[in-house]
């Protein structure tokens, strides 16, 4: 059910609206930032940002979409120029691609401090979480917006700007692939442990 | 084959776990926090209009001066109409009654003559 957003009154910039507006999806965008970026500082940074840019360009608000699903695009859009960003810092990469590759390895993250997650199920949401960083970008937001935020595959598609076809076809070879690389992934680890 | 099961075991946890993440809350004043940085961003804006317009009406002035540097150097300059003055002209505007030159004439021969 949408909740009630004065639209008018955003695109006035009125500070009420927003209050509103902040109040009604922060939890929301600070979850779906956290099940991007699963570290807590990174992904409040990230979510309050993504309301800043929300009222910097509220005029490019097309009515007749969901406000929710537009919050969740610029939240989105954020949360990969940050993951890029520090992929970059952290390899150097002038060299490197900007893009995830197909072949690229799992690599646990050390600062994985994601606090909806219980002690008990960690260690496999880190594999997750690791795991699902080397899918490519449009496969990764599928996966994340159906499995962990519980949008339906028509919300999907209209904050990834797609068909509901592609949806489908993104979260299948989601699976597909972070299948091959769990299998890859945990037969090395097999292999090292005898 | 055991590790095999093992393994398959493992791969579907991992993928259980995205549905085992709990939504949490929003961090403490998280909505403050939005608020305050939106309102830095309103102010930064509104500063940025004002210096805008003093580029503007900086840019208007410099516009102004070329254009009239321009209009200036474009345009000739008057040359100042020549005068023709006529000795009838001349007799007018001096009222002398006679315009020949006689009487001068005579005075020049008065004055050779020793």
């Amino acid at each position: 059910m949408p909740l009630e957003i004065d639209i008018k009154a955003l695109k006035a910039k009125s500070e009420d609206a927003f209050r509103h507006l902040v109040n009604a999806y922060g939890k929301d965008i600070y979850n779906l930032c956290l099940s991007i970026i699963p570290v807590a500082e990174d992904a409040e940074d990230l979510s309050q940002e993504a309301f800043v840019k929300a009222f910097n360009s509220i005029d490019s608000f097309r009515e007749d979409a969901q406000i929710k699903t537009w919050l969740f695009r610029i939240a989105i859009n954020l949360c990969y120029d940050h993951l890029k960003w520090s992929k970059r810092k952290k390899r150097h990469a002038i060299l490197q691609p900007l893009y995830n590759r197909e072949d690229e390895p799992i690599e646990i993250a050390s600062n994985f401090q994601h606090p909806g997650i219980t002690l008990e199920n960690k260690e496999h949401a880190k594999v997750l979480y690791a795991a699902l960083e080397t899918l490519p970008e449009k496969q990764h937001s599928a996966f994340l917006l159906y499995e962990m935020q519980g949008l339906n595959y028509k919300e999907i598609a209209e904050t990834m700007a797609v068909s509901v076809s592609s949806v489908e076809a993104l979260l299948f070879r989601a699976r597909a692939s972070l299948r091959k690389k769990l299998q890859t992934y945990y037969s090395d680890y097999a292999s090292i442990k005898k | 084959m055991e590790t095999d099961n093992n393994i398959e075991k493992d791969i579907e946890r991992v993928l259980a776990a995205a549905k085992n993440v709990k939504p949490v809350d929003a961090p403490l004043l998280f909505t403050e926090k939005t608020m305050q940085r939106i309102g830095a961003e309103r102010q930064a804006s509104r500063v940025s209009t004002y210096a805008l317009l003093k580029v503007a009406a900086v840019l208007l002035l410099i516009g102004l001066n070329v254009y009239t540097i321009s209009r200036v150097l474009e345009t000739p300059l008057q040359q100042p109409e020549q005068v023709k003055v006529s000795m009838d002209d001349l007799v007018k505007d001096y009222q002398v009654t006679d315009v020949s030159n006689d009487w001068l004439n005579n005075k020049i021969q008065q004055n050779e003559q020793p």
